[in-house]
């Protein structure tokens, strides 16, 4: 078992399966040589984090004893990156509004949870897939800021976007 | 992260806004009070706005995304339209975006060459896939040319062969890191109507390209194929309309050539020429795993003939399958492989017994036939042949056979190749599927007959499976008042696990209390089922109590419509 201390102090009791799909809080228990079951060691594992911890462990109790992505192999990697297909209970757990959605990722990106981080980003690249540049504004809160002379730029590119 | 800087811009908010004051004022009481003046002023106003506009956005919830994960997302997004208007949301998105070379590897020559050299400029070092089509500007050539190296994937759509040589031989023909090649339908003629046509080339084409491991070529010239030469190819994909020179050589010597292949798909719209000088050949293929040959003919099994020319001692997966758009075949010539093909191909593509049979014939003439026979080995290899009839809007009496009879002309010709099937005593579980056309009583002892002839050539069975069939043919001897006729005794073999599965068996109630006939004359041949399963719409009253008696388990449930297996 793994104490994790969020930033806001509040502590997460989690089997070391489960806090091991993060490969920053692996890494680093393997470093300190923390011992992985024994409950004197309860409070070896200490981390700071943030407010959507409470999810990205229900991600992690979910996806436990997964296989985890191996960090050489390029064509995983390329694969994961094609493909927009979100599992079903990760489409489903990946259902919340924006902000949560920007701290789950901003999560997964520190604790290193690349598969997270995959669905987070795909889930936004589902969300942009089939816009136009308002429409993403408009989904997120961005005004437009270019300039005249950057605007016919774009409008020239964007020509070139419609040609298939 | 600081959301208030974004790199590279020095002026905070109030010292932009301070130096637009000061040079509102400088413009406005200036005694060069001029057009020019002004027309910068208002630029300048615009770049002002521009940059608040940015700040403002730098916090918005997805801006706090650090850079590094935000240029990720557009590598989930296929389509470069999108990429394109995912780069024209905001100044950071574009800067993030155009920094990312990856994203812009995609090069669609028929855009131009604006359009190109941006993408070049983006791409940097970045692996390119040009796509190439015959409208292309000519100007665009000479813009890939220093960059033929980073080339890794190359899509030739519609194209003049002439736009091919001289592609393959950008870069005096050297293209290192190409990985996939397509050549895709070349129409005939070209645009200005000349002939699309190749005169033999002084080097094959892309002949450096040792790298290449998936090679796609859509042509209606198998002679072409002789101009490629691709040592390390993986994967290899031909779709032909042999109009032309239509030799099988053409592609068995491009087969023989590349030994390094792994995955295998043919699709030939028309005959071609196996010539007397090929009998001999066989092109043994080691590290094919799967398999595809797909013939559409009319009037040969001539796929079988192909395939008797390639050896794949190491395939997972073998599909040999013709189509017919009509069923006009003459009597003599049958669907499936004769023995003597069948022999061959069995011991070219499947290295170990077979193990399990299964026979399925969907369809009723008014839609398409189609047919399989698959064998699956000890070690999960799988040899497919199907068989597939086109709809047809002829009329009926244009047709060799009436609709309503090729299904199950099929059936039979299928239950034939499977009792001929050279090791079928090996055969552990057998699956029977008929969902075309209710057959009239002839062809149905003459099935019945062929259904006993198949059983004779089995040894015991683990599973028998029956799906969809009537079950007359299995279960006539059975009845009371059998509608076939009289029999000679009707053997069924050693089986283990029997399956019958029908949606719609409700007008066979008679068959249906037949099965535990069945079960009893097994039993007491001292070879009963240890498990009968069966899927219907209605039972019959008492038959699951009955059938238990014969059978040590015994497995009835309703079942409307059961889903099909998966192949």
């Amino acid at each position: 078992m793994v104490l994790l201390v969020t930033s806001d102090n509040k502590n997460f009791v989690v089997d070391r399966e489960v806090a091991d799909r993060s490969v920053f809080v692996k890494n680093t228990l393997e470093a300190r040589g923390l011992s992985i079951a024994t409950p004197p060691m309860l409070n070896g594992g200490c981390f700071e984090l943030t407010s959507p911890f409470l999810q990205v462990l229900e991600y992690c109790q979910h996806h436990r004893g997964e296989p985890l992505p191996t960090t050489d192999d390029a064509n995983a990697d390329e694969n994961r990156k094609r493909t927009t297909d979100i599992g079903e209970w990760d489409r489903k757990f990946i259902t919340v509004d924006h902000e949560m959605l920007f701290e789950i990722i901003l999560a997964a990106n520190y604790l290193d949870i690349k598969p997270l981080l995959d669905v987070g980003c795909k889930t936004i690249g589902n969300m942009v897939k089939g816009k136009s540049p308002e429409e993403v504004r408009k989904l997120f809160d961005i005004v437009n800021d270019f300039t005249p002379e950057e605007e016919a730029q774009i409008k020239k590119e964007n020509e070139w976007a419609e040609d298939p | 992260m600081n959301t208030h800087n974004y790199p590279g811009r020095g002026l905070s908010i109030p010292q932009l806004l301070f130096a637009l004051n000061e040079e509102l004022k400088r413009v406005a009481y200036s005694p060069t009070f001029t057009l020019e003046a002004v027309s910068q002023l208002d630029r300048d106003a615009s770049t002002a706005l521009a940059t608040i506009r940015e700040w403002k956005n730098s916090f918005a919830h997805v801006n706090l995304i650090p850079s590094d994960i935000l240029s990720l997302i557009p590598t989930h997004l296929t389509s470069q339209k999108d990429r394109f208007h995912a780069a024209s949301v905001c100044r950071h998105w574009r800067g993030v975006l155009l920094k990312h070379g990856a994203l812009w590897s995609q090069l669609f020559l028929r855009k131009g060459e604006d359009y190109v050299s941006t993408l070049l400029k983006r791409a940097k070092g970045s692996a390119l896939d040009v796509f190439t089509h015959r409208d292309g500007p000519i100007g665009t050539l000479p813009l890939i040319s220093p960059r033929a190296q980073q080339i890794r994937g190359l899509v030739f759509s519609e194209h003049r062969w002439r736009d091919v040589i001289t592609f393959s031989e950008l870069n005096s023909g050297s293209f290192p890191r190409l990985r996939t090649l397509e050549i895709s339908h070349p129409p005939v003629f070209d645009p200005i109507g000349q002939p699309n046509v190749v005169s033999s080339p002084p080097r094959p084409f892309f002949r450096d390209s040792v790298n290449l491991e998936r090679f796609v070529f859509c042509s209606w010239e198998l002679a072409l194929l002789s101009h490629f030469t691709f040592p390390n190819l993986t994967m290899f994909k031909l779709s032909a309309d042999s109009t032309g020179d239509c030799s099988a050589s053409h592609l068995l010597n491009f087969l023989k050539a590349s030994p390094m292949l792994k995955t295998v798909e043919i699709d030939l719209t028309k005959l071609i020429e196996l010539g007397g000088a090929l009998e001999e050949t066989v092109v043994v293929l080691p590290n094919v795993e799967t398999f595809s040959l797909h013939v559409a003919e009319d009037h040969m099994t001539q796929v079988y003939s192909i395939a008797a020319h390639i050896s794949c001692p190491s395939a997972k997966n073998t599909s040999l399958t013709r189509k017919i758009d009509d069923y006009e075949m003459n009597a003599g010539l049958g669907i499936f492989p004769d023995p003597v093909s069948w022999n061959t191909i069995v011991r070219q593509y499947m290295s170990s017994p077979i193990e399990e049979a299964t026979l399925k014939v969907k369809g009723t003439g008014d839609e398409d036939v189609e047919s399989c026979l698959t064998f699956r080995s000890s070690d999960a290899t799988a040899l497919r042949l199907g068989f597939e009839i086109g709809a047809t809007d002829a009329p009926e009496d244009e047709l060799f056979l009436p609709r309503a009879e090729m299904g199950w002309e099929i059936f039979s010709q299928a239950l034939e190749t499977t009792k001929d099937h050279p090791l079928l005593s090996h055969v552990k579980r057998l699956h029977i599927e008929y969902r075309a056309a209710i057959l009239d009583t002839d062809k149905m002892v003459s099935i019945a007959e062929e259904i006993q002839e198949l059983f004779n050539s089995l040894g015991p069975l683990d599973e028998f499976t029956i799906r969809g069939c009537d079950l007359h043919l299995f279960l006539d001897p059975f009845l009371d008042d059998p509608v076939l006729g009289p029999h000679s005794p009707f053997i069924f073999p050693h089986t283990k696990v029997l399956t019958i599965s029908h949606p719609l068996m409700d007008n066979e109630r008679e068959c249906m209390n037949a099965i535990p006939k069945l079960a009893k004359l097994q039993h007491e041949l001292g070879i009963p089922f240890k498990l009968v399963t069966v899927r219907i719409f209605r039972f019959p009253v008492g038959m699951a109590t009955e059938l238990g008696r014969w059978v040590d388990v015994v497995d009835c449930r309703r079942e409307w419509f059961p889903k099909e297996d998966d192949e």
